[in-house]
């Protein structure tokens, strides 16, 4: 880390700043946060252990311009997970229909994105991919979405949805394929040939591949050359290892 | 030749050509290159000029900054011996590390001021290089201090920074916040200005507040400034054109012609 402590701030006045960071940044995002902070703003300051000198600086919550711009930021997220779980999100959000433009503004508008938004998988960097340049995690959201996907609906039960687990794993693997291409840090490597996974955990599957061309392959019968293809749930155990650890 | 360069952002490998038609009609005369990005892409047989830029470093976080960004633009600065480096003003997410969508301006109070200035100096100690600082376009008003601008001179006066005046999103904050559309330019610390950057905006479909769009050309407004305050500025060196690289072509050259224009 660069900078940081060492400065001329003591460490309860970094701590202080450090909770209003975390506050401030999850307000933009969070419809439960910004609800308790509306209803009761000194309970919520208590709870979060903020002095009342550092409160002053809270954006008015109710003001056009907050709005605006907690809604462009729910929109850009949106738009990058609508762009990587086409058919995913047709599951999640009732009569997903139109352009892009009016599909990006109704998985905004969400119930199942408003929970994303104001679960841990959001705002963890445990639960999202390594940065293929070797940035370390929490600069993107696809994987964070695809954890939140797998907890929230079971997608590794017998009882999956069977519809939403295939897409989300379909459109998953591609994501990480597609990205293995640009990893020059090894972090991603084994997706780079493609990925293999049971196309259902209830009684016999078959098998369905994505390829490093990104075609979706299905097979009754997996053939041997395709059987040393990593599993995706074997790399998804690897990729999240420690945020599965701290989870548990 | 104006003592001031006018370049162009570049992020991907999409765009070499277009650079090299620039070169070839003389339009730019550097590249800004945005970290992350696939910098071995860019061309450096043209031989242009390399300033190195980022929005990833959260300048202002009590956390301080992660290394791993910050090894990546130093790298590509010392690759190209960039003059300074662009870095934003901004917390980036609620913990150390990584980024949820575009910066996020901070609050304005003394301490938070005191980290910011900390992580810049530790930040330059570390590049071995200036840097420059830029602000996001701003939707609210703002608390803890007059404006924004207010924020941005004291970080830079205290950890000795340039200033990046991003013309596209003061005129943005100027139009969200209602105030007059040349609000600020007057209040930048004009000694420490060494960079513009120039694109285009627009209006929510259902609201009445803008956004910063590189796909569009900068409008009059944000020309006329550029031209007005390369007067005005004395350490002004570099003009940079924000225009993405899907946008149209003829565009990216009509803007640098019509900047090209102002600036001479």
């Amino acid at each position: 880390v660069i900078g940081g402590a060492g400065g001329p701030l003591d460490e309860a006045t970094r701590e202080q700043l450090r909770r209003m960071q975390e506050f401030l940044v999850r307000l933009y995002f969070s419809d439960e946060l910004q609800l308790r902070c509306l209803e009761n703003p000194v309970e919520l300051r208590l709870d979060l252990g903020i002095e009342p000198r550092f409160w002053s600086v809270v954006p008015e919550l109710t003001r056009d311009g907050f709005r605006a711009e907690c809604r462009g930021r729910r929109l850009l997220v949106a738009r990058d997970i609508a762009g990587a779980y086409p058919h995913t999100i047709e599951c999640l959000v009732p009569a997903l229909a139109g352009g892009e433009g009016e599909r990006v503004a109704a998985l905004e508008r969400s119930d199942a994105f408003t929970a994303f938004l104001d679960s841990e998988y959001f705002w963890s960097s445990r639960w999202s991919l390594p940065h293929p340049a070797g940035l370390g995690r929490g600069y993107e959201v696809i994987g964070k979405f695809f954890n939140w996907t797998l907890s929230t609906f079971g997608l590794r039960e017998a009882t999956a949805p069977r519809a939403l687990r295939e897409r989300a794993y379909v459109e998953f693997a591609g994501h990480l394929v597609a990205l293995a291409a640009y990893d020059a840090h090894h972090c991603l490597g084994p997706a780079r040939a493609g990925v293999r996974f049971c196309s259902s955990h209830a009684g016999r599957a078959g098998d369905i591949v994505v390829d490093p061309a990104l075609d979706v392959r299905h097979y009754e019968s997996l053939p041997e050359s395709l059987r040393a293809l990593p599993k995706l749930e074997h790399l998804l155990d690897e990729l999240f290892a420690d945020a599965r650890g701290v989870a548990a | 030749m104006t003592r001031i360069k006018l370049g162009a952002r570049w992020d991907a490998l999409g765009q070499n050509g277009r650079f090299a038609r620039a070169v070839e009609h003389s339009l730019v005369d550097y590249a800004e290159i945005n970290v992350p990005c696939a910098a071995d892409d860019w061309s450096s047989e043209l031989g242009l000029p390399v300033l190195a830029h980022t929005s990833l470093n959260p300048l202002a976080s009590a956390c301080g900054i992660p290394e791993p960004v910050a090894r990546g633009v130093k790298a590509l600065a010392d690759a190209m011996d960039s003059p300074w480096i662009g870095e934003h003003l901004s917390w980036l997410s609620p913990e150390a590390t990584g980024a949820l969508g575009y910066v996020f301006t901070p609050f304005a109070l003394e301490e938070l001021v005191e980290q910011a200035a900390h992580n810049v100096r530790c930040l330059r100690a570390f590049y071995g290089r200036p840097i420059a600082l830029e602000l996001a376009p701003v939707y609210s008003e703002y608390p803890g201090c007059s404006s924004e601008i207010e924020l941005l001179n004291d970080v830079a006066r205290r950890s000795d920074s340039g200033i990046i005046v991003d013309l596209a999103h003061l005129v943005i904050s100027n139009r969200n916040l209602q105030r007059p559309i040349d609000y600020g330019l007057d209040l930048f610390d004009s000694s420490r200005v060494v960079e513009l950057h120039v694109a285009g905006m627009r209006k929510s479909r259902d609201a009445r507040f803008w956004h910063d769009a590189h796909g569009l050309v900068p409008g009059d407004d944000v020309v006329r400034f550029a031209g007005e305050l390369a007067r005005a500025y004395p350490n002004l060196k570099a003009v940079t054109l924000e225009h993405s690289a899907d946008a149209p072509e003829a565009d990216f050259f009509a803007s640098l012609d019509r900047l090209r224009a102002v600036l001479s």
